[in-house]
């Protein structure tokens, strides 16, 4: 399930909006510990057809246990190119992508796209990221590695976990 | 989501209210539209079998269209939040594919009018055969909005590889 999330403010509350911001060490977001060896690798392209406005990327990784509750692993801003970062292979994982769009004529929004991953060992995973036109798509390949074939994975949100 | 369209929204709404009640099927939609104020129907030919459009349909709706959007809206005077639900249906016969898109307002909306059960009609699309492998597309909407959903459909009817439409901006 995406949720979206469509502001209409008065600029006094932007103003607030920008000074909690600047606070963020306070908020719940800690930025993911990336110590394991690198398997997905994200290319994000972002354009937010005006000036006026922006759009920040980012994606939000879950631990998914047995049960099919989730914890909070941390966050990984896509704000370069592209990314590396190690998911544990062999369970699965939720990773939940986010538009955050802010503009100085135009309402903030927040967009979200999830789906679960499993990664295997031997593979590595791709990831390719855009949002242009206020179109987005998040499309993962898994690859093998050495001879490189790829093959495009099925998004599958929460709903489709089963407990074990 | 911007006001103006929630405006235009509300009224072609109300348009359909005009005969005391809102479409509860998506027949009922198709027969409406076209009479109500701001309704269009707008017909193009795409280079597909309905089959796959249909497909296409089927991967992208669940994708894009199965969302729950929140808009809060604040003035010197009121604090709103609006909770609307996004569910998407797909149907594929032997002779047409259709997409039903309905809005089921789950928080600060007063719904005066029966409710079918996935919520209001929005946009229904149907793609149907016209021989070698061709098809006509059929979109039932309001004549203002939903540029960037619009786009999107279009393109997944086309087999386009479009992604899914940012409707907080729609």
């Amino acid at each position: 399930m995406k949720v979206i999330v469509s502001y209409m403010t008065r600029p006094y509350f932007i103003v607030l909006l920008l000074m909690i911001g600047s606070l963020a060490g306070c908020s719940g977001m800690k930025t993911y510990s990336n110590d394991l060896d690198n398997n997905l690798h994200i290319t994000a392209e972002t354009d937010s057809g005006s000036v006026f406005s922006k759009i920040r990327t980012a994606v939000d990784i879950y631990k998914v246990n047995p049960d099919c509750t989730t914890e909070y692993d941390g966050t990984v801003q896509l704000d370069s190119p592209s990314v590396d970062i190690g998911i544990p292979s062999g369970r699965s994982s939720y990773l939940v992508f986010v538009f955050d769009s802010s503009g100085l004529f135009s309402a903030n929004s927040s967009t979200m796209y999830d789906t679960l991953l499993r990664p295997r060992a031997g593979y590595r995973y791709d990831a390719s990221v855009s949002y242009k036109e206020d179109i987005y798509n998040v499309v993962i390949k898994e690859v093998t590695k050495g001879n490189m074939k790829s093959r495009e994975l099925d998004t599958k949100g929460m709903s489709a976990c089963r407990p074990v | 989501m911007r006001s103006p369209l929630l405006f235009f929204i509300a009224i072609f709404s109300t348009v359909l209210y005009g005969c005391g009640h809102m479409p509860q099927t998506a027949d009922e939609f198709r027969t409406e539209v076209p009479d109500a104020f701001m309704g269009e129907v707008e017909k193009f030919e795409v280079s597909r079998a309905f089959s796959d459009i249909g497909r296409s349909f089927e991967k992208m709706a669940p994708k894009c269209l199965d969302v729950r959007i929140k808009t809060t809206s604040q003035t010197n005077m009121s604090y709103q939040v609006i909770v609307t639900k996004w569910n998407p249906t797909v149907k594929i016969s032997d002779q047409k594919a259709e997409l039903h898109i309905q809005q089921l307002y789950e928080k600060g909306v007063l719904n005066v009018y029966e409710v079918p059960e996935k919520g209001y009609y929005m946009m229904v699309v149907d793609a149907t055969p016209l021989g070698n492998n061709r098809s006509q597309v059929t979109m039932y909407r309001a004549s203002v909005g939903n540029e960037v959903l619009i786009k999107a459909i279009k393109g997944w009817a086309a087999g386009e590889k479009i992604g899914c439409p940012d409707l907080a901006k729609s």
